[in-house]
């Protein structure tokens, strides 16, 4: 059966938020045609997510439902999302930017590598990303939180439970302030503001949190940008002869007979951290037999993000719990130039929480307690209130933190199906234990400074934001792609967004993703006509 | 089950401290199965959870033990076996709600009328609060439960209504006698404040203004 072609300018693979960052900047700046093209389905509209949240609170259902191909599992850390907006459509919203000992770690810190680009070079971006979003925020002492510019939005003010907390941590000597968030303070961008609903995780109800929907809608309203939906990318292939990708091998979910071929002068993949590397992975041909931009043998490799300790601390303070849970307090106090002895750069963060201080069933003495019963101990246990501590520490990935194709699993078109293998380099692995340990007693001292108690501590194996798998390099020996995401060995092919990051910092990674992602278009969009602003 | 990162903050508030709505509840086979169960399972009938409202709910209640009544057999004859449940950043698993528990419910409801009248020759309804009280706690002799159960996973129907209620934000709001209004849409200029006191003292209205 012949193929369906569909011509254009730019092939973006995927269309999460990393995706919707380079869509509409060059929908934005260039006269330049975009297709978009991604596996999953549309979402509901906005005017259907306060029933849908409603059903997530009363049962725990999934307000997006239909979010994910079910022959499209990974063995190992995945998140199941693969629609329009992608996995940014359940995402908290949290904003941080990296520190500037992020790009440089072994130059200012003696560990992993240093990245092709500075927290300078970033800086702009940074700033768009913000813009584009709106990301409401606070600027921490400029020493310790650096930026050019000041955020779009006024910060998301501190409930009174936060200014509790805040009043306790600046009694410990630690700096805190409003966590920067990609949520309305104010109106912004036809979105509403921030009221509080508080399950900005997994659903904002009134769109007060960005989320990339907001960006598709605008942008297919328009006549530059084309969304396929419901049709998975197989295969990137060069044009005969050459090392430029020609065509992007498509299927329609719907008509997987027919095939689709999107030929573009620029191919731009955003499949984040797993279906990114997999992609090129399975692009395998005769010239490149272990896939595209792969000569060196890194794609896939250095799987990257950070994890993290938390805790519950007893505090002498009337708090309470509810007033806006997911907001929270942060530092990046521990995030600059090590503060330890050994390598360890962490964040902090700070909630209100309801945790040790909920309804029970039974009391001290393990009687059974009903109605009064229940709800007079309750009162006597929340005359104090708990915080929730928690704080990110970097990893330093190992070559062999990797995705690799899986020939004993395989979607429905036959294709492996990723596997995922974290590995800590050696270095990481030493510290892990006393890392974790500096940071528990940090709890404690902080808990002390208020008077208070440590209730508990956990540590997580689970390493968050992952990233990493097309990291960038200097050159080809070093990484799979340059500082703007072009891949060494084809000119027209960028991988944008988390995959090209060389390292997962200590702090959340979307911004991040998001800066990078705008750098590589700024990059892309140098081949076609600029519009007159 | 669900991994961390969609309910973190859930978790560490209200979700974690009640122990409600934070599991996935079962596979995704044996969820097709009790999709048609609950299809043909009559709803529960709000007169029947009354009485048992009035003896295992705080009595600050006063007069919304029937409110409270019709909120939780709305929730339960709202529920849909076999529903997607979330499944957050780093969990591969998909899973679905499980069987309604309404026909479970519906005969531990009948026993504790039977068991009225073999104790007293009433009704349960027509016994005192106390007396009510008294059937439950029997009948909840055997239940290991520490923690506040998830309502659908509540071994009686008694434990399910008290996980409920105390689950609700205006539990929380007679609690700490504020009007926190805990997931309710409420103004963000308003969140320095401290939640202001409830009005009648006994339960918020909820309407937003915290």
């Amino acid at each position: 059966m012949s193929a369906r072609v569909i011509e254009t300018d730019v092939c973006i693979v995927g269309s999460g938020i990393t995706a919707a960052m380079v869509a509409e900047k060059l929908a934005d700046e260039r006269n330049v045609r975009v297709v978009v093209v991604e596996a999953g389905d549309d979402m509901p509209p906005v005017q259907d997510w306060y029933r849908l949240r409603k059903r997530f609170l009363d049962y725990g259902e999934s307000p997006w439902p239909s979010d994910h191909l079910d022959d499209a599992s990974v063995e190992g850390i995945q998140s199941r999302s693969m629609c329009v907006g992608g996995l940014a459509m359940h995402w908290g919203g949290v904003t941080p930017r990296f520190s500037p000992e992020d790009f440089q770690l072994k130059s200012s810190c003696g560990v992993g590598d240093d990245w092709p680009i500075t927290y300078d070079d970033l800086d702009p971006f940074y700033q768009e990303a913000e813009e584009r979003m709106g990301v409401s925020g606070e600027q921490g002492p400029a020493d310790i939180d650096p930026r050019g510019k000041a955020f779009p939005l006024p910060k998301l003010p501190l409930s009174y439970n936060l200014e509790q907390l805040h009043g306790w941590v600046s009694g410990a000597g630690i700096p805190m302030w409003s966590q920067p968030s990609a949520k309305n303070s104010v109106p912004y961008k036809g979105r509403s503001a921030c009221c509080r609903n508080d399950t900005c995780t997994p659903i904002c109800p009134v769109g007060a949190k960005y989320s990339p929907d907001a960006t598709w809608r605008t942008l297919r309203s328009g006549k530059q940008v084309t969304l396929l939906t419901r049709t998975l990318v197989r295969r990137l292939v060069l044009a005969a002869g050459t090392d430029r990708i020609e065509v992007a091998q498509a299927v329609s979910r719907d008509r997987p007979a027919e095939p689709i071929e999107i030929r573009a002068r620029t191919f731009v993949v955003a499949g984040g951290y797993v279906w990114s590397s997999h992609l090129l992975l399975l692009s395998q041909s005769t010239r490149f037999p272990n896939g595209l931009a792969n000569k060196s043998g890194l794609v896939g490799k250095y799987l990257t993000g950070h994890r993290n300790v938390s805790g519950f601390v007893s505090l002498p303070l009337k708090l309470y719990p509810g007033l806006n849970e997911q907001h929270s307090l942060v530092s990046k106090h521990f995030m600059r130039k090590p503060r330890y002895d050994r390598y360890l750069r962490h964040d902090l963060r700070v909630w209100e929480s309801a945790v040790d201080k909920g309804p029970r069933l039974r009391n001290d003495a393990n009687e059974l307690m009903l109605g009064d019963a229940i709800l007079g101990d309750w009162r006597d246990r929340t005359k104090t209130g708990t915080a929730r501590v928690r704080c990110y520490y970097d990893v330093t990935p190992a070559r062999d933190s990797e995705l690799t194709l899986d020939a004993s699993r395989k979607n429905a078109l036959g294709d492996p199906l990723p596997k995922l293998a974290w590995r800590d380099a050696e270095s990481s692995r030493e510290l892990r234990g006393w890392q974790e340990d500096q940071i528990k007693a940090l709890f404690e001292s902080l808990a002390r400074a208020g008077n208070g108690r440590l209730i508990r501590t956990a540590s997580d194996s689970f390493q968050d934001h992952p990233a990493g798998g097309c990291r960038m390099g200097k050159d080809a020996s070093t990484g799979v792609v340059d500082s703007w995401g072009r891949a060494f060995e084809h000119q027209n092919l960028f991988v944008v967004g988390a995959p090209t990051m060389v390292s997962g910092s200590c702090a959340n990674g979307t911004l991040t993703f998001c800066a990078l992602s705008l750098r590589s278009a700024a990059e892309i969009g140098k081949e076609f006509p600029g519009k007159r602003m | 089950m669900l991994s961390r990162r969609t309910f973190v903050s859930w978790l560490s508030g209200f979700g974690a401290a009640l122990g409600i709505g934070v599991r996935a509840r079962t596979s995704e086979a044996k969820a097709k199965d009790a999709s048609k169960v609950a299809s043909q399972a009559p709803p529960l009938d709000q007169a029947t959870v009354t009485p048992l409202a009035e003896a295992v709910l705080p009595g600050e209640l006063g007069a919304g033990f029937a409110r409270v009544s019709r909120g939780f057999t709305q929730w339960i004859n709202d529920y849909r076996a076999g529903a997607e449940l979330v499944h957050p950043y780093g969990s591969t698993n998909l899973q679905r709600t499980g069987e309604s528990p309404v026909g479970r419910w519906r005969t531990q409801l009948a026993q504790l009328d039977r068991d009225a009248q073999t104790n007293h020759h009433k009704a349960f309804g027509a016994l005192t609060r106390d007396q009510r009280r008294e059937i439950v706690v029997s009948a909840l002799g055997t239940e290991r439960t520490n923690r506040m159960p998830d309502p659908l996973d509540a071994g009686h129907v008694a434990l399910a209504l008290v996980a409920w209620y105390f689950a609700q934000p205006e539990a929380a709001n007679l609690c700490y006698q504020a009007k926190i209004d805990r997931n309710q849409c409420r103004p963000l200029v308003n969140a320095p404040r401290q939640p202001l006191p409830l009005v009648d003292g006994r339960r918020s209205m909820g309407d937003g203004r915290s």
